[in-house]
């Protein structure tokens, strides 16, 4: 299930929190999973190329340590389960990937942030369980 | 100021000034712009300067405040300048001749850091202005 949490209130006890998600990436295998490439597609409007480097969006080669901030931390999400990510950086279109997850912890600190992302399996929001993130955003507001 | 990217030409069109992000998206700040200031590095220009997070954590933020002060860039690039500015370093900003880019994600963290959100011009879309045929 997909763990978010919303306000630091709410961060669990025992999963440590990854607060910089710029120093976490290389903690990220970039092999090319369906998830990154459709984050490369989709947020920084290129495509995979090797396990160090991604075409961006103007046709050049960049290293994926240059990547978003966005796309780093949604990555991050799907590679490290075991870790709090924090998404707090991440644009409307890096937060929408998130849909694509059926697992992970995500830490957004505010609770104003409408989610503009929908998702068809259970999300677990600060510890209480929605069947769709629609009926959670239902909620917030 | 024109260079090349790629197979594109891209010339920068606008006075000097503080741009930032509109966009509520990622990957229109950094990587977009990134990769137009490893362009215009290896094209040689010297009146950059490049900011960064990691930057400020190493060196702190009064020296970057300092390099400002006393270069004469005509573009100023600040990553994620949400985790750094100040009220300091946003005046010197304002002081300076140059074109100044913050990728800032002001939407989402410390979107108050500045006082207000009024001093900064939401103008990307004018930042650069693409010429294939310059």
């Amino acid at each position: 299930m997909l763990h978010l949490y919303m306000g630091e209130e709410n961060l669990p006890k025992d999963i440590p929190v990854i607060w910089n998600v710029e120093a976490a990436i290389p903690l990220v295998v970039f092999s090319g999973t369906p998830f990154q490439r459709e984050v490369l597609r989709e947020v920084e409007h290129g495509e995979y190329y090797d396990s160090t480097r991604f075409v961006d969006r103007f046709g050049g080669l960049l290293y994926y340590t240059d990547m978003s901030t966005g796309s780093k931390a949604v990555m991050e999400v799907e590679a490290i389960k075991d870790r709090v990510i924090n998404c707090n950086e991440c644009g409307e279109n890096a937060l929408c990937m998130l849909s694509h997850l059926t697992e992970g912890h995500v830490f957004l600190s505010g609770r104003d942030i409408g989610l503009q992302w929908d998702i068809d399996c259970p999300i677990d929001c600060n510890g209480r369980v929605w069947e769709r993130i629609s009926l959670l955003n239902d909620f917030l507001e | 100021m024109v260079f090349k990217c790629g197979d594109k030409t891209v010339e920068f069109r606008l006075p000097c000034g503080i741009y930032t992000d509109y966009s509520m998206d990622s990957a229109t700040g950094k990587t977009y712009t990134c990769s137009l200031l490893n362009a215009l590095i290896e094209y040689g220009r010297t009146d950059l300067l490049v900011v960064t997070y990691d930057d400020v954590k190493l060196i702190g933020i009064k020296p970057v405040i300092e390099k400002i002060k006393q270069g004469s860039y005509s573009l100023i690039f600040m990553d994620r300048a949400n985790m750094y500015m100040t009220e300091e370093l946003f005046e010197v900003l304002q002081g300076s001749q140059a074109i100044v880019y913050l990728d800032y994600k002001w939407n989402r963290v410390n979107r108050n850091i500045c006082g207000s959100e009024c001093y900064i011009d939401f103008t990307r879309e004018g930042l650069l202005y693409y010429a294939d045929d310059v």
